[in-house]
């Protein structure tokens, strides 16, 4: 039978997935994707604890549920948002490439 | 009246009986390990095209995850939302921006040195958690009772007609608890979808000067 650990080490993988391609990859599209994997991992927490931990009637905790429900709602605006950024970028300087992108540094 | 109950199908009734209660530890690692295969073809893969691919096949699997948890309506929630409506969206704006540039696709412009520091950040992050994770107990799930949660809610509500059944109708016990303890959340919830609706228009549109 699947443990709690098991879920859990699976989330924690998934995140640091997540968090890798962050930090090594250079292009804003693929960023953006390993937020919503990192997002994911969050949400894979969430409905394992929601599952292992019974509330008063017995059921899986409704209050978790519409926490990830709310999470998705978010990750949904946020991708959204995100993704109008990037054409907005690459309208003025025709690159994603975020080590080109730096016309902020020396403010 | 008999035959509206048959043309009204339960969908939920079809999940096979062995992902009904917690899936056995096999298909977890199977569906684990597709997940974290195709997250890693998202970070290593050179053409954008194929990351969106792999994250398509990380959610279905992370939703298969789901399912097997018992959230069937996280679950398909998942599927609909990310699968469906985020997906199509990055691919839509990957073919719009037809991103040719070498520089703007390949690897070859990160330095080793950040190649190197994530890689030991990442390692670091995933020592803690394992570290931790072994020293917790294992925790098992319980079994769900549903006769017995069926006397906490209205004998004439459609939840306790399911739970008498022995189906987990976690559909409408979020419908529920969004409309009745939730009811403010999911009006700001809205009001943040509308927002970034607004803020997608005001940056996507053409600037005047």
């Amino acid at each position: 039978m699947t443990s709690l650990n098991v879920l859990l080490l699976f989330a924690a993988l998934l995140f640091c997935v997540g968090l890798l391609g962050i930090l090594i990859r250079r292009s804003l599209i693929v960023i953006l994707m390993c937020l919503e994997l990192m997002l994911a991992a969050a949400m894979l927490n969430l409905v394992a604890f929601n599952r292992y931990h019974l509330d008063e009637t017995g059921l899986p905790a409704t209050s978790l549920s519409i926490f990830i429900f709310f999470i998705i709602a978010v990750a949904a605006a946020e991708a959204a948002l995100g993704l109008a950024i990037v054409t907005a970028i690459y309208k003025q300087k025709k690159n994603l490439n975020l080590n080109e992108l730096n016309s902020l540094r020396d403010c | 009246m008999e035959q509206t109950k048959i043309i009204m199908i339960d969908l939920f009734s079809f999940v096979p009986a062995i992902l009904a209660n917690v899936m056995p530890l096999g298909l977890t690692v199977i569906f684990g390990l597709l997940m974290l295969v195709s997250a890693l073809v998202v970070i290593l893969a050179k053409n954008p095209v194929t990351s969106a691919l792999g994250m398509l096949a990380c959610f279905v699997t992370l939703a298969a995850l789901f399912i097997g948890l018992d959230a069937f309506f996280i679950g398909i929630l998942q599927i609909l939302v990310y699968a469906g409506a985020v997906m199509v969206l990055f691919l839509f704006i990957i073919m719009l921006l037809d991103l040719k540039e070498p520089s703007e696709l390949e690897m070859s412009t990160v330095k080793p040195a950040s190649i190197i520091l994530g890689i030991v950040t990442v390692l670091l992050l995933l020592i803690q958690i394992g570290v931790v994770l072994s020293k917790i107990p294992t925790t098992l799930f319980a079994k769900i009772n549903h006769a017995q949660a069926a006397k906490y809610f209205d004998s004439q509500s459609v939840i306790t007609a399911k739970l008498n059944q022995g189906i987990l109708p976690d559909a409408h016990l979020i419908g529920q608890a969004l409309s009745l303890n939730y009811a403010f959340a999911l009006q700001l919830i809205g009001i943040i979808l509308l927002l970034a609706t607004i803020g997608v228009i005001v940056i996507g549109q053409k600037s005047s000067h």
